[in-house]
């Protein structure tokens, strides 16, 4: 599952070297514009709709895959 | 650092962030801020922060401010009056989708007619709107309107928006109370000092 959210942020933004404690905006130094557009593949891809107010409890990439066990999306 | 007087407000854009020197490029703009008011800048002890790590001044008089980066340029905008900025860079994102997603749909249909241009003046007064709130991007982001007969306006939320000049490839957007509501609050403001 990381190396298939490492894609996606990767193909939104172009950053590589993903890891589970990579943190969105230190790190990556995504803004919020980025963030949604990452919302916006992340719901294409898994055909979910995220609420915003559950992304700024967000902020390392192992944050995503837990919220995304949470709530049961797979990649299926 | 490049300085842009708004009336209003102060803008200062650096190129000089590194992601570690946030509070010292803080305080040269605070220092801006004063010193074109001819007032005293206190020192970086007066630079505070919220529980939750939000900077702000604590002096008399202190102004306000609100912070931007995107790609290697950073901004603050400094006001006596509560104040929202947002800087981005453009890039080659699909803003269509972003815009169908988080704009209201006049709001989308005011950027699909008029392009990326269309799209990232829009965003930046979305995003310094909510700033200026002191929200973020929450829920409500999609329900307020800012697209108006083809045109971007603050005026039925009581603000005003300045597309300050920026760098190239980048946008900018301040948001200020509007000058009516301005005027209106400085009057209930003595009248309520009154004895």
């Amino acid at each position: 599952m990381l190396e298939l959210v490492s894609n996606i942020i990767y193909s939104i933004t172009g950053k590589k070297d993903i890891t589970l404690d990579t943190d969105l905006v230190k790190d990556l130094e995504l803004t919020s514009f980025d963030i949604m557009n990452l919302i916006c593949a992340f719901e294409e891809r898994f055909d979910t709709t995220i609420p915003t107010r559950d992304v700024w409890n967000i902020h390392y990439v192992s944050d995503i895959l837990e919220y995304m066990r949470k709530r049961g999306i797979t990649d299926s | 650092m490049r300085e842009y007087d708004g009336g209003r407000f102060l803008l200062c854009l650096s190129e000089e962030y590194d992601g570690k020197n946030g509070s010292a490029l803080l305080m040269e703009c605070a220092r801006r801020f004063c010193g074109a008011r001819r007032a005293v800048c206190p020192g970086e002890e007066t630079l505070r922060r919220t529980p939750g790590g939000k900077p702000y001044f604590d002096f008399p008089g202190a102004p306000r401010f609100s912070v931007s980066h995107s790609g290697g340029v950073w901004g603050c905008a400094l006001s006596a009056q509560r104040v929202g900025f947002d800087l981005e860079r453009v890039r080659e994102r699909d803003w269509q989708a972003v815009a169908a997603r988080f704009f209201h749909p006049h709001e989308r249909d005011f950027a699909l007619a008029g392009g990326e241009a269309a799209f990232f003046t829009l965003w930046t007064a979305k995003e310094s709107y909510v700033k200026y709130l002191g929200t973020g991007i929450d829920e409500s982001f999609s329900s307020f309107c800012l697209a108006h007969g083809g045109m971007i306006s603050g005026d039925a939320l009581g603000v005003s928006f300045v597309w300050p000049p920026a760098p190239e490839e980048y946008y900018a957007c301040v948001c200020v109370v509007a000058e009516r509501a301005a005027i209106l609050n400085v009057h209930q403001n003595l009248s309520a000092a009154m004895p």
